[in-house]
Parts: C-alpha cells; sequence; structure tokens
C-alpha cells in the first residue's frame, strides 16, 4: 500500500517502476526517484538496482543541466519502510578481494553522482534506513523523516561483520561530528527520528503524511546548506566541547584513544570489523573525500571476506529461517496465531515469558496457588518495563498499557479462550501432571499446551493429558528477556499445528525457535553438560580454575565453562549431570566437582560464591577454597588442549544429537549453540568450527584425546560421514 | 419483557477507607483492574460487549468520561462505546439500570455495568473568586500588569475549596448528609445506643463474613501501582475488636450538642469499583453463563433532600410492584448504611401503616425487615461506602450471598444525597 501518491497529473514518468525504482518529474521541475520493489516487504539495494539508480541520476543531471529539474526527492513506496540496505545474499555472495572493492566501488560512484547533482536533493525518510540505505541518504543534500516508530537509521555492518562501504565512515563523521559518528559505526546501533534529528542527522521530522510535502519543500531550496545546525549544537557548551574535541589534533587523538578502547574490549579481539571501521574513519577524515572512500573500498574488501564476516553472515540467514517457521510465513501471520497466553507459575521463568508477551502486545494471565509469587511477578515486569523506559524503547503511556494486558489468578478462570497456555511450575512431575490436568480441563478445545521443562521430558508429562498432541515443550533461557534462543520441544505425540503455534508465539514475542528432539536435556543442555563436564574434569587433574576460563574466553565464548557454571547455579547442574549422567553411558566419567562445592554451601553467583567470589558490582575473583576442595595434583595442560577438550566434547556431543535426530540439521544445531550457549559467534557455530578447521584434522584430533583421556572422545559416527556445510556458505536458507 | 435481563458475573475491589491503601491508586486504575480481571475470568470475548456503562460520583477531571477511559485502559476494543452516568450515592446501580434499560430497549445484548470511585482523589479546588484572579493574570501582557494582577490576590484566595465536604452538602437544602442523618434520628427519636449498636453489628457481621469467605467470590485482589509488587486483598474497614465501648467515646459529628451521629455509626468515605456483566437471559445461554440472577424489577423514587436517608421506602415499593413480590417474599436485604439513624428509620417506615397511606398512598405498610435477613455481611459503616460504587457493590454481595446459599430473591435499596432512593430486586 503506498502511503502516498508523488507524480502529478500533469508530470511525466521518466523510468518505470519495473525494476523497483522509479523517476517522476513534475510541472514544477521536482524529481522524485522512488524506491519500490515489487512483492517484497522491504527495498533493498544491489548491483542492479544501484546500477539503474545511477542510470536515473545520470539522466537528473542532463535534465538539470536543461533546466527543467530544479530539486530531487528520493523516496519509498514501501510502508514504514524506506530501504533495508544492500541485500545480504549479495554481502554473502561476494568473491573474493577484488570483486568486494568493486562492489563497494560501485555503490560509492553511484551516490557520488548523486551528491554532485546540481539542484537539491532530498531524502524523504519514511521508515527503516540502514546500511546503504543510510549512506545513500547521507549523500543528499537534506534528509527529511517523517515522525513515525517505525524509522530507524543507522549503520549495522558491522553486526555482520563487515563496514559501511558506500562512503558511511566518511560522510558520516563528516556530517554529524566524529563524537557522534563513531558509536554508531563501531557498535551498529540504529537512531530514532527524534535522536536522529537531535544529533543533526535529519534536518527535520515532519508528521508522516507531511513527508511528501516538506520533502518537495526542502527540494526548492537552496543547494547550499543553509545554517541547520544539529539542536544540540545550538547550546554554546556543545560548540565549545566541539571545538574543543574535533577540531584539532589533541582532541581527535583522545576520541580516537577512547573508541580503540572501547572496541577492544567489546570484541576481545575477535572481531576485525570494528577497528577496519575506526581506521577507515581515522585515515579518511584526514584525507579529501575521494582518497577516503578509496580507501574505504579497500578496508571493506579485506573485511568481507574474512571469515569472521562470512560466519555472522551464516548466523544471519540460519537466525532468518529459523524465525520463518514456513517459506511462506511472515511476521504478520507469526503475530496472529497466539493473542491470548496464560503462564502457570510466576517464577522466574513464567515471570519473564509474561512479562516479554505483554511486552510484545499479547494478552496474558498469568496463574500460581499464592498471591505473593503473582506480586514478586508483576514487581519484576514493572522493574523490566521502567528500564525500557529509561531507554526510551517504550513510553509511559505504552508501559501502562503492557503492564494492564497481565492479569492475574489464583485459580484456573480465564483459560477457556486462551491460544496457548505455557506451564513454567517447579520441576516436579507430580505437580507438572496435576497442573496440566487442570489446565487441560479448563482451557478452550483448541488451546495448545506447552512445558517450559528444562530437566524432564515432553512424553513424561505427556501422560497427564487427554490429548497429547496439543502438548509441546517451550524451552526459555534464563534471563527470559535477553537470550534470544527458544527450543521447541517436539514430544512423540505432538501435532504439527502445535509446533507451529509454538513457533510462530516464539518468533512473535522476538525469540527465535529451534524445534527439537524429545530427549533428556533436550539440545543446548544436552552438549553443554560434556563441555562443562570436561572443564571439570580438568580442574580435578590439577588445571587452575581461572586458566580453564581464560582458555575458553580467549577462543572466543562470553564467559568460561566454570564461570558459566556459576551463572546456572551448581546446584541446578549437580542436578542436571546427574539426570544426564545416564544418557551419555559409561563413556562419560561425571565429575562430582560441582555437588562438593554444592556441599560447602557455595551455591554460585546467586549465593555470592561457587568458582568464583562475587561481591557488589566488581569483578569476581577466583575462589581461594577451590583448590584444596576439587582440583587435583597435576598441572594446567596448554590452552590448546583446554580448548579441544571442552569444544570437541561438544562436538562429539553435538554430532551424536544429530544422529539421533535431537536436532535437525548442522545449521540448526549451530545456531541454538549460538544463541543459547553464546558460542562465539564468529566462528559460526560448533559444526562450522569443526568444518573450518578440517573434518580430517578433527577427527585425528579426537582419535588423540580418546587415546589419552578416554573413548568420550571417539569421534561420533556422523562426524566421519558428511561435510555440514556447502561450499556456497553463507548462503540464503529456506528452512533449518 | 422484565424478566429476560440477567447478570452473569460481578466482582469488586476491596474496599478501603480514602486515604489508606488505595490512596495513591486512581479512580481510572480501580476500574481498569476490575473491569480487565471481569472480562478475563468471564472468558469473554471482548467483542461481544455492545457497551460500557460506569458509575461515578466524584468524576476525575482528568478523565472526563471516565467509562470510556476505563473501558480503553482495560485493553477492550476501541469500537466499544462507554459512557458515565452520575445519580450520587446511586451511581453504581444506576449503571446497572440504565444497562438493563438498554438491554430491553434492543440497543444491546452485552453491557459492562462498573463503578468507581476515588475518594482519596477527590480534589481541592479553588473559589471562583480565585479563579477570577487566576484569569486576570493570565490575560495580564507586560510585567506592570501582571504586577498588577497579582496585587489582587489575598490570602484568603489560597484557601482551596475541599471538592469531597462540598460534594457532601446538598446544595438545596444546604445539609451535609451527616446533618440529614440528624433530622432523621430526632423525627424518628433514634437513640444514640441503638445507632452504636446496629455499627457495632455491622462490624461484627463483616468481619465473619470475612472469616467465613462470603467475599472470596465477590471480590479480585488488587495490585497497586506504579510497581504492582504490592496486593491489597482484605477491605480496610472491618474491626474485629470494634465494641460499643469505643463508639460510645466518639463525639457527634454533625451537631456537638444534641446530636447522636458520630464517625462510628456513619459510613466511611471510601475509595473502590466493581463490574457487573448485564445480558439477555438468551444472550447468557449463548454464552454459555449461569446467571447470577434476574433483574426483577428497579425503582427510582425522590424525596425531600431534608430527609434523603428515608429513600429507600419510597424506591422499595416500585421495585417490589415491577416483580410482583411482597418484602417479605425477600430472603435477602441490603440497605445501603450510610448512617445507622437513617437505616433504622427506614425500617421504622417500611413497617409503618401511616407512612404506607401518608406518604406512599398505599393501604398498607411495605413490610418488615427481620435483622437476620438485613445486611448479613456487614454494610458500609464497616466496609465503607465508596459513594458512586455502592449501588453495584450491593447487588454483587446479594448475587454471590443468594448464590452461595441457594437462595431466590433479594432486594438492594439505598438512599442517595440530594433527596433520592433507589431499589433493585434480584431474582433466581
Amino acid at each position: 500500500m503506498k502511503e502516498r501518491e508523488w507524480s502529478s497529473p500533469h508530470g511525466a514518468r521518466l523510468a518505470s517502476a519495473a525494476v523497483g525504482l522509479s523517476l517522476d518529474v513534475d510541472e514544477d521541475g521536482l524529481a522524485v526517484i522512488e524506491f519500490d520493489q515489487p512483492a517484497a516487504q522491504h527495498n533493498q539495494l544491489s548491483p542492479e538496482i544501484i546500477e539503474r539508480f545511477l542510470e536515473l541520476i545520470q539522466l537528473v543531471h542532463s535534465r538539470a543541466d536543461e533546466g527543467q529539474v530544479r530539486g530531487l526527492v528520493v523516496t519509498s513506496g514501501k510502508q514504514n519502510s524506506f530501504i533495508a540496505g544492500v541485500d545480504v545474499s549479495v554481502i554473502a555472495g561476494v568473491r573474493g578481494v577484488t570483486a568486494a572493492r568493486a562492489g563497494a566501488r560501485q555503490g560509492q560512484l553511484a551516490l557520488q553522482a548523486l551528491a554532485e547533482l546540481p539542484v537539491p536533493t532530498v531524502a524523504a525518510i519514511n521508515g527503516t534506513c540502514v546500511g546503504g540505505a543510510t549512506e545513500l541518504v547521507l549523500a543528499c543534500d537534506y534528509r527529511v523523516a517523517a515522525d513515525n516508530p517505525a524509522v530507524l537509521i543507522g549503520l549495522p555492518e558491522v553486526q555482520l561483520g563487515i563496514i559501511p562501504g558506500f562512503g558511511g565512515t566518511q560522510r558520516l563523521p563528516r556530517l554529524i561530528s566524529l563524537e557522534r559518528a563513531l558509536p554508531m559505526i563501531l557498535t551498529g546501533k540504529s537512531v530514532n527520528a527524534a535522536k536522529a534529528r537531535r544529533i543533526g542527522l535529519v534536518d527535520a521530522v515532519v508528521p508522516p503524511p507531511l513527508l511528501p510535502r516538506e520533502a518537495a519543500r526542502l527540494a526548492g531550496q537552496a543547494k547550499q546548506r543553509g545554517s541547520m545546525m544539529a539542536p544540540e549544537d545550538r547550546r554554546l557548551v556543545r560548540r565549545v566541547r566541539r571545538w574543543l574535541m574535533e577540531r584539532n589534533p589533541i582532541g581527535r587523538r583522545l576520541i580516537y584513544r577512547q573508541a580503540a578502547a572501547q572496541v577492544a574490549k567489546s570484541t576481545g579481539g575477535h572481531y576485525p570489523a570494528p577497528v577496519k571501521a575506526l581506521e577507515a574513519v581515522k585515515r579518511g577524515l584526514a584525507m579529501k573525500l575521494g582518497d577516503g572512500l578509496r580507501l574505504e573500498a579497500d578496508l571493506v574488501a579485506d573485511v568481507v571476506v574474512s571469515s569472521e564476516s562470512r560466519n555472522l553472515v551464516g548466523i544471519f540467514f540460519m537466525r532468518q529461517a529459523a524465525r520463518r517457521a514456513r517459506p511462506d510465513d511472515d511476521d504478520a501471520s507469526a503475530s496472529a496465531s497466539v493473542r491470548r497466553l496464560v503462564v502457570l507459575g510466576a517464577g522466574v521463568m513464567g515471570g519473564g515469558i509474561a512479562q516479554l508477551a505483554a511486552y510484545r502486545g499479547l494478552s496474558v494471565r498469568v496463574k500460581d496457588i499464592a498471591i505473593e509469587p503473582l506480586a514478586a511477578a508483576m514487581k519484576i515486569a514493572h522493574r523490566r518495563f521502567s528500564a525500557l523506559v529509561r531507554k526510551r524503547r517504550v513510553n509511559a503511556a505504552e508501559m501502562r498499557r503492557a503492564m494492564g494486558r497481565i492479569s492475574t489468578t489464583l485459580d484456573y478462570s480465564g483459560l477457556r479462550r486462551a491460544d496457548l497456555i505455557i506451564e513454567a511450575v517447579v520441576e516436579n512431575l507430580a505437580v507438572k501432571h496435576e497442573v496440566l490436568a487442570a489446565a487441560e480441563a479448563a482451557a478452550g478445545s483448541e488451546t495448545v499446551l506447552a512445558t517450559n521443562t528444562s530437566s524432564l521430558t515432553v512424553a513424561s508429562m505427556a501422560t497427564a493429558l487427554r490429548d497429547p498432541s496439543r502438548f509441546v515443550g517451550l524451552h526459555f533461557f534464563n534471563p527470559v528477556h535477553r537470550m534470544p534462543l527458544v527450543e521447541i520441544v517436539r514430544g512423540p505425540e505432538s501435532s504439527d499445528e502445535a509446533v507451529d503455534t509454538a513457533r510462530r508465539f516464539a518468533t512473535a514475542i522476538g525469540k527465535v525457535p529451534i524445534v527439537v528432539g524429545d530427549a533428556p536435556g533436550f539440545f543446548v543442555n544436552r552438549v553443554l553438560t560434556p563441555y562443562i563436564n570436561e572443564a571439570l574434569l580438568m580442574l580435578g587433574e590439577g588445571a587452575k580454575v581461572v586458566e580453564i576460563d581464560r582458555a575458553i574466553e580467549a577462543f572466543g565464548m562470553p564467559m568460561g565453562p566454570l564461570r558459566l557454571l556459576d551463572e546456572i547455579g551448581l546446584d541446578v547442574a549437580a542436578k542436571v549431570t546427574a539426570q544426564l549422567a545416564g544418557v551419555f553411558g559409561d563413556d562419560m566419567p561425571t565429575s562430582g566437582a560441582a555437588a562438593t562445592l554444592v556441599e560447602a554451601g557455595r551455591l554460585g553467583r546467586k549465593g555470592g560464591e561457587g568458582f568464583y567470589t562475587y561481591a557488589g558490582k566488581g569483578r569476581p575473583v577466583p575462589h581461594s577454597g577451590t583448590e584444596a576442595l576439587v582440583r587435583g595434583e597435576g598441572a594446567s595442560p596448554p590452552p590448546a588442549t583446554i580448548v579441544d577438550r571442552c569444544v570437541l566434547g561438544m562436538l562429539n556431543g553435538s554430532a551424536k544429537a544429530l544422529e539421533e535426530g535431537i536436532v535437525p540439521s548442522p545449521q540448526a544445531a549451530d545456531l541454538a549453540l549460538v544463541l543459547g550457549t553464546g558460542f562465539a559467534p564468529f566462528r559460526g557455530g560448533v559444526f562450522r568450527y569443526a568444518e573450518e578447521r578440517g573434518a580430517e584434522a578433527i577427527r585425528d584430533r579426537m582419535a588423540e584425546l580418546a587415546d589419552t583421556y578416554g573413548p568420550r572422545f571417539a569421534p561420533a559416527a556422523a562426524l566421519g560421514q558428511r561435510r555440514f556445510y556447502p561450499d556456497s556458505w553463507p548462503e540464503k536458507l529456506e528452512t533449518l | 419483557m422484565s424478566s429476560d435481563v440477567v447478570i452473569t458475573h460481578g466482582l469488586r475491589t476491596p474496599l478501603a477507607k480514602a486515604g489508606t491503601a488505595l490512596r495513591r491508586v486512581s479512580a481510572v486504575e480501580l476500574g481498569r483492574q476490575v473491569v480487565a480481571e471481569l472480562v478475563a475470568r468471564a472468558d469473554l470475548d471482548p467483542e461481544r460487549i455492545d457497551e460500557v456503562v460506569v458509575g461515578c460520583a466524584g468524576n476525575p477531571i482528568d478523565a472526563a468520561n471516565i467509562g470510556r477511559v476505563v473501558a480503553l485502559r482495560a485493553n477492550l476494543p476501541r469500537s466499544i462505546p462507554a459512557m458515565t452516568v452520575q445519580r450520587n450515592c446511586g451511581s453504581g446501580l444506576e449503571a446497572i439500570t440504565t444497562a438493563a434499560e438498554r438491554i430491553r430497549a434492543g440497543r444491546a445484548q452485552v453491557i459492562v455495568a462498573g463503578a468507581v470511585e476515588s475518594m482519596s482523589n477527590y480534589p481541592l479546588l479553588y473559589s471562583a473568586a480565585a479563579t477570577r484572579q487566576f484569569e486576570r493574570l493570565f490575560r495580564a501582557r507586560g510585567s506592570v500588569a501582571r504586577l498588577a494582577a497579582l496585587s489582587g490576590f489575598r490570602p484568603r484566595h489560597f484557601s482551596p475549596d475541599i471538592a469531597l465536604l462540598t460534594g457532601l452538602t446538598d446544595p438545596v437544602c444546604g445539609l451535609n448528609m451527616g446533618e440529614t442523618a440528624e433530622v432523621l434520628a430526632k423525627e424518628f427519636d433514634i437513640s444514640r445506643d441503638a445507632q452504636d449498636a446496629f455499627a457495632l453489628r455491622s462490624h461484627q457481621r463483616a468481619v465473619a463474613a470475612e472469616q467465613a469467605g462470603a467475599f472470596d467470590d465477590e471480590r479480585m485482589p488488587l495490585f497497586l501501582p506504579p510497581t504492582h509488587a504490592e496486593v491489597l486483598q482484605q477491605d480496610v474497614g472491618p474491626r474485629a475488636g470494634q465494641s460499643l465501648e469505643a463508639l460510645g467515646k466518639l463525639r457527634p459529628a454533625f451537631d456537638r450538642k444534641y446530636g447522636t451521629v458520630t464517625a462510628g455509626n456513619a459510613c466511611m468515605v471510601t475509595d473502590g469499583a466493581a463490574a457487573t456483566l448485564v445480558m439477555t437471559e438468551q444472550t447468557a445461554r449463548d454464552l454459555g453463563y449461569e446467571p447470577l440472577a434476574r433483574l426483577a424489577g428497579y425503582s427510582w423514587a425522590g424525596l425531600s433532600p431534608r430527609r434523603m436517608g428515608l429513600g429507600p421506602c419510597y424506591a422499595v415499593p416500585g421495585a417490589l410492584a415491577e416483580a410482583g413480590r411482597t418484602l417479605e417474599e425477600m430472603d435477602r436485604v441490603e440497605i445501603n448504611e450510610a448512617f445507622a439513624a437513617q437505616v433504622i428509620a427506614c425500617q421504622l417506615c417500611l413497617r409503618s401503616s401511616s407512612f404506607a397511606r401518608d406518604e406512599l398512598g398505599l393501604e398498607a405498610p411495605v413490610g418488615a425487615i427481620p435483622d437476620e435477613r438485613l445486611n448479613v455481611n456487614g454494610g458500609a459503616i464497616a466496609l465503607g461506602h465508596p459513594v458512586g460504587v455502592t449501588g453495584a457493590r450491593l447487588v454483587i454481595t446479594l448475587l454471590h450471598e443468594m448464590q452461595r446459599n441457594g437462595l431466590r430473591r433479594s432486594l438492594a435499596t439505598m438512599c442517595i444525597g440530594g433527596g433520592q432512593g433507589g431499589a433493585v430486586v434480584l431474582e433466581r
């Protein structure tokens, strides 16, 4: 649906919309280029589109020279979306440094042609404007944005392991100042319309219906920018600060040094893109724009072909495929599937799910057996919403509405019209049976029931139900609002419809669902067990806590396995280990280290003491009493051995899970590990890591480990059978 | 076709003396929670609701049509129209009878009839004289003119008009509500002891009802904004330790010299909200609901504002007549306890032949209400009187009392400031 018809009845259409962009010139000499790619939700840039765009710009240029065009507006025909940047498939398809540089240069030259038009140019930003689109609007003389929450302007390239390549690193700091541009370029975070106006990224924010008129008005102004200073800069303090910091070499050096330190801290040295982006800005700003652009193209080419970028792009595609339950699905149908949710049990998980669902617009009813946990859950929801208000993600009225979507109950009233009921009560089979049976009796005939269990199987609970086909697992991770993964557990009797409902629900509340098999620990906890157990075994053999964790963190995990155990809770871990011990059989000796610490009263972070000591907000320090209790006699193995024992243990567990059909594909497994455990995203997951290291090398290494440490390292059959990733990786996936 | 309007669900918040537990909860929020929970408990598709009618006596200035604001905040569909009704103390009852009338007129099938009152949040107002000074100030241009306007203010302009007190004073006869109760106490010679004994019984019955769980089905827990971390689960008013001795120590509040009406034998100024689902019997069947009761008859009547406490005596005969019932057939009766003196006076008048003849033009008295059928779970003296809510509260209490005890018929009636009475007969 179009927001507004641009072409005037008296005007002339100079180019048709067949390839997704059109050019019209009205009787007043206003030219309008409109992006509107047929049969797509968003406009995207590709070499074809860019080439077409350049042709239109050249056409406008010649008409302008003839005096027939006096100004140009660039706009979008999509609702709430301007241009969603360069199609990621295009980036994924680039092979080799030369091709990458050529791709960047093509975009740069087209935008340079836009910038050099002799008439005023205006971008009318009506919605999402990211990546290449932001670079396009930066090449215009004026930018005007609709006052619409859909307007998000940013350069998210670093999140895919690359850097802006169509001039973004050069034009953004020149336009809005170094201090404001660096955070946007180095973190990839977008800004909304109001912020964009404040920092001078757009010249005006107007009510959406007035966008065309305002854009046309600006296009009638002078080509040279007047005094359209960022509102922030109107304050003298700001101007002085800017002069002190940016207009002299010492201030600039300070800014760059701070930015470099920030980048080093946030990437841990594993992600080259922000480093390259900083280099592009720093060196480019000292050059003329044209030279800066060439430098940017060279740097882009370096990162596009990097393994880190290819793995991050791969994860992007896997994530997209996971959120699309079926190839024909879109977000609209996802949100329509579950509108009324019931959560049984107002604990940490139940309360977290309720808050998130209410935030995403669902009506939620939370049941518990006492009022206190309900009040606690409401309090936590309120705190969470308050945090969102502080971050300006919602306003006070939206928060009040969202809180108002949560109702509470002590009985089973108000369940009949629920689309989905999730039980999140204590992990006790008898209690679960009772609660599920009562919920089923109170629910409607179409209601899907789900369990958020982490330690029991769906099959063991399904026996309590009259209709087990409507029952699935919906395994959220803690904390619910932060962990993006949800394991959808297909029980032996779960229907496709029930699995679909659960999957769409997860997507609708912003999660990434992965369908897994109904085995103890499902997928993530199942393969986390050998990984953590191996760390504990090494500890028992004499490795130090810090050395184990440091080696794994250097590998790229957000935290080492022992630190992770503290987060999970040692009591929980000990219980899960005991439950899963049988699964891995005699091949895997189970360490009792966690249990020993629990006996000593050390429960992990929640109790203030585990492998580390937690005091206040400071960094945790290794607990001095660990060595005597659980550390063995020997010395720490070299870091490479620590990594191999943990990671290859996880690989073997994952391969077995793949063989047993617990996870559908190596891609699903890798995405689950990245999202569920924080497995180093730049490595692309455990199978991707194995693939990059070479199947043979992996098998040889595992045989070695098996000889030294035991048969648990004997490579699973799946590891010898096939490649896990196609040569063409990364590529767009239809399904996981 | 008076028989086919039924009430299927009724729910209320806990009631709290103004200035206590609910003082920071707005009338809108009280209404939001009770309406949302009513719809949730009923498993009702909100699209089935045709209209929302909310009674409120002291409408907050930031929610001019509070019925609409409550409906929207309760996340009901925007397409459902809503209005607010005001009949002072009868506003909550008016919401239900208005709903019934719209349903009988064929204009709606399902109506949420609710009531809200936050007497804690009644505002302080500027007097008309002060308002004129402010107008002058706002219109003044230039610093000299502004200074001149400022100089017009006098200290008395800053002494606020207390909406609560003004609202409880009859603008026609000039008496406040307590003074009208004194009029009845003296006219019917109702002693201080009789009033205090009545008040004590109200507390005792309310406490016993609480212990017996009589309010469990009609009352929801209320989460206190903004954090929602605290929950009010019970009514604040009833005092287990109330005694005649304690009541006897209180000084008359409205007539220091000859008065008998005290804070102890009068109702409390209170916050609360209530909501009911009103629909045709056929619709209830279609939706799978078991009606709590039929609205068998109702009536509104007017009388001298000075004797407003006798309002029930004028309204009850009409409601009974419409229902085709006698007072004796009522298994339970709720007369709102605005003041003990006023309820006792009503009992006297209803069984008086001369009152029936002279005031109502009836040959026989309306009837006697035995104490064991009257306000069996306590009344407003113990529970409180959130002015615009009480009418709905009385109905909701009777609905659940009848259901719990398998009773057939009941009567809710109340006096109304300004000189009116309202009465409703419920049957199942």
